[in-house]
């Protein structure tokens, strides 16, 4: 029972951060009904972005030297990730917007292959700007946490990173939904989804709209990124597309375009590796995920809580 | 809509397939040697002096082409042309480098093979520095064969910074192409000698592996040598010993020496890896101590979140964690993320996680990793000492790796057969040369070199069978036993 207590709970570790790269799937997938394949990527980067800013402001990365990495106490090491955090996010933001200008708006009426196979070598061009940056092989994220665990019981703990990781994941999350139902842009965000044409003839700026919204998807891919990095200890330009098909699977899972799907289906992502490696086998654990998303996409395409967006005929 | 659903269920299909395939890889390999995509590798920074930064070879010809792109990634092609130090390589691009002289009728070349971009290059650039040295030297001895120099013709398999079957296969068909090319050292990893030695074969060109360990690529009783030699001829040779004695050897250490009782086991899915673990399980078992689940478990490729998978060991309380595997599939990454959840065990390797980036990999945390390696190491021995030396000299950016010592003498036996055949070189025949060659290679019975006495048995593989044992000390691979098997 502890046993369980612990997967799950590290299972939902885990699926906080596909939680976090599938809203930027799903929400750009809502709006525009396009697969962002180039998003992994985008997370990728932002990962490498946040761990240039932590270098920035004086965080050791070298690999070798990895204990110890901020002096002064918890509340500097607390400002340099909130501070870390944001400035990833905007910059990484940025790359989300700048892809979106130049693969995805000039397709706008484009049949709707152009923009996937776009997607696509979007993806390919930010996989080799990030190994032309960082090299091949995997980079040593710096250790920034007290190492160690918090006890619970004797068999089930829980470690400092891990409650970060959950903690910013929800807050986000938190935020992202307030931002959607509550604010005006939401509303246009919303509008926009809900039918293009009719938006533009209310006076939305649905260009600015769209625009809006892979900036929010990439913010977020940009926190994930960080988060990632701090909870990992790794980063390699190859696992932006891994990571990217799993939160695609989230995503798929909840119901794509559907921001509530996205965060349910990324938990349950993270549950279900976590189970299956304990209670079938670690050597079984892709298929197992990847049959989910054969299954939902068979039985249920559109989802576990279903499309908020009315299919355009 | 309904034509993207379509495809995301078809690509959907596709990779449960593949996965499907790779996982029961790993669940049946457990008795049987099985095909399956592989590994088998290494190369240790032992506790060598820093190069020495001194005499690089002025006379030398060099040139440097660096020519980017890989199957996965399409990168922007570009080619540099000049001249420039071999040890400077690009890191994220596919370096082909060519070392050599011009003799009066021309050149004979040594292909080289290796892994030297990405996570693999701290296993595959010292192994070629090895190579280099051996053919620098032998040029400054004078013509091998009258009227001709020696040429290292050096590919990098690496695609996207880790070992590629693919990448090999068509480095060897270059090889192959290339009517100069007699010989090659190479590759490092099992997998990739599954895929280019039928090729070799059936272009009856020799290669000699200085670091590929499993056992079933040489072994005619594990059924597969069909497949790997189908001319019948031997054409693939190791300096290296085999992962039927590496495994094996390491469970004799682990339960003896250290005294462990449990262990849990797991595995990259590879051929080496999954060979060499099975080979470990079984001798561990043998000897009476317990495996945990009676299997080697399968880790999936690609894995970087390694908490539920930790959670799983500890609850099996094992005495110490045994990996097949190399360090380019996650395993330094596993060792780091070993703090949080098991911050006192033991993890042992094989020789895919002896080298330099397990070391970056896992950081502190390293420390207290043991590991064994299918060479000896060439620190202990008095024949090593001149190379070692002239390694130091040269003036590499990279250290002596475990596999340095191993391609030296691979390049010395190819370079030995050649000038043995120089009574019969032909100007035209590339088929004959390539026979005399590896006839003479084959023939190779007691070459006094600097790992020892050298031969090939009847399959290609060594009598000089010597494993050694490594600890992690104080971040770095520091070797603490050695064992010798059979033959000299």
């Amino acid at each position: 029972m502890e046993l369980f207590v612990q997967q799950l709970l590290d299972g939902i570790v885990k699926g906080s951060i596909y939680a976090l790269i599938a809203l930027g799937y799903t929400m750009v997938y809502g709006i525009v009904e396009l697969i962002n394949f180039a998003h992994g990527d985008i997370f990728m980067l932002g990962s490498f972005i946040a761990l240039a800013v932590l270098g920035w402001f004086g965080v050791a990365i070298n690999p070798q030297n990895q204990a110890g990495l901020v002096q002064g106490g918890f509340f500097p090491t607390l400002i340099i990730i909130v501070l870390t955090l944001l400035i990833a996010m905007l910059l990484t933001g940025i790359i989300g917007v700048l892809v979106e200008r130049i693969a995805y708006r000039p397709l706008r009426n484009a049949p709707r292959l152009a923009p996937l196979i776009s997607a696509i070598g979007m993806s390919f061009i930010l996989q080799n700007i990030g190994q032309i940056w960082h090299g091949p092989a995997a980079v040593s994220y710096p250790e920034v946490f007290p190492t160690g665990t918090i006890h619970v019981t004797s068999g089930i703990s829980v470690a400092w990173k891990d409650i970060f990781v959950v903690v910013v994941c929800v807050m986000l999350m938190v935020i992202l939904q307030t931002f959607v139902q509550r604010t005006k842009l939401g509303k246009a965000m919303r509008a926009t989804a809900q039918d293009y044409d009719t938006s533009k003839l209310m006076g939305i700026n649905v260009n600015m709209t769209i625009t809006l919204t892979f900036f929010i998807g990439a913010l977020l891919a940009g926190a994930a990124g960080l988060i990632y990095g701090l909870s990992i200890h790794s980063m390699q330009f190859t696992i932006g597309a891994q990571a990217g098909l799993k939160a695609f699977t989230a995503a798929v899972l909840g119901g794509i375009g559907n921001i509530p799907g996205a965060m349910l289906g990324g938990f349950l992502i993270g549950i279900v590796e976590a189970m299956s490696d304990q209670y079938i086998s670690s050597a079984w654990t892709p298929v197992v995920v990847f049959g989910i998303l054969i299954l939902i996409l068979t039985l249920r395409p559109s989802g576990l809580l279903g499309q908020q967006v009315p299919e355009r005929a | 809509m309904k034509v993207i659903k379509r495809l995301g269920t078809l690509t959907a299909a596709l990779l449960l397939t593949s996965m499907i395939l790779s996982a029961c890889g790993g669940t049946t390999a457990t008795n049987t040697p099985v095909p399956a995509p592989t590994t088998a590798a290494v190369a240790s920074p032992t506790a060598a002096a820093a190069p020495a930064a001194t005499a690089t070879t002025a006379a030398m010809v060099m040139t440097t082409t660096i020519s980017t792109g890989s199957a996965a990634t399409p990168t922007a092609g570009m080619a540099v042309t000049g001249t420039s130090t071999i040890s400077a390589t690009a890191i994220p691009s596919a370096p082909t480098v060519v070392v050599g002289e011009k003799g009066s009728k021309g050149v004979i070349k040594i292909a080289v093979d290796l892994p030297t971009s990405g996570a693999d290059a701290s296993d595959g650039i010292p192994t070629r520095n090895g190579v280099q040295l051996a053919i620098e030297q032998a040029n400054a001895a004078g013509e091998v064969v009258p009227g001709y120099k020696l040429e290292m013709y050096a590919l990098d398999d690496a695609v996207n910074g880790v070992h590629d079957p693919q990448q090999g296969a068509s480095n060897a068909d270059q090889f192959i192409a290339d009517d100069t090319v007699v010989g090659m050292v190479g590759p490092f990893n099992s997998s990739v000698a599954k895929a280019e030695m039928p090729k070799l074969n059936q272009a009856n060109l020799a290669n000699i592996s200085p670091a590929n360990t499993n056992e079933t690529l040489t072994k005619p009783e594990y059924g597969q040598t069909k497949t790997y030699r189908p001319t019948g001829n031997i054409t693939y040779f190791r300096v290296c010993t085999t992962d039927d004695i590496q495994g094996p050897e390491g469970a004799d250490y682990a339960f003896d020496k250290l005294k462990f009782k449990t262990v849990y086991v797991l595995d990259d899915q590879e051929t080496y890896g999954q060979g060499i673990s099975n080979n470990f399980a079984k001798e561990f078992a043998k000897k009476g101590g317990t495996v945990v689940d009676g299997n080697s478990h399968g880790v999936p490729k690609g894995t970087t979140d390694f908490k539920s998978i930790l959670d799983t060991i500890a609850a099996a309380k094992p005495d110490f964690v045994y990996y097949g595997g190399t360090t380019s599939n996650g395993i330094g990454l596993f060792r780091k993320q070993m703090k949080d959840k098991l911050p006192s065990m033991v993890l042992f390797g094989g020789d895919g996680i002896v080298e330099k980036q397990f070391l970056d990999d896992g950081g502190d945390n390293a420390n207290g990793a043991y590991g064994t390696v299918a060479a000896v190491d060439a620190t202990k021995l008095p024949e090593a000492k001149a190379f070692i030396d002239a390694y130091n000299a040269h003036g590499f950016k990279e250290a002596l790796g475990a596999y340095s010592a191993n391609s030296y003498e691979a390049a010395n036996i190819i370079i030995a057969s050649i000038k043995a055949s120089a009574s019969k070189w032909s100007d035209s025949d590339a088929a004959a040369n390539r026979e005399a060659v590896r006839a003479a290679i084959a023939a190779t019975k007691d070459y006094h070199g600097v790992i020892g006495v050298t031969g090939f048995d009847t399959n290609g593989d060594t009598t000089n069978k010597i494993i050694s044992i490594y600890e992690v000390v104080s971040n770095a691979w520091t070797v603490v036993d050695q064992a010798r098997f059979g033959g000299q």
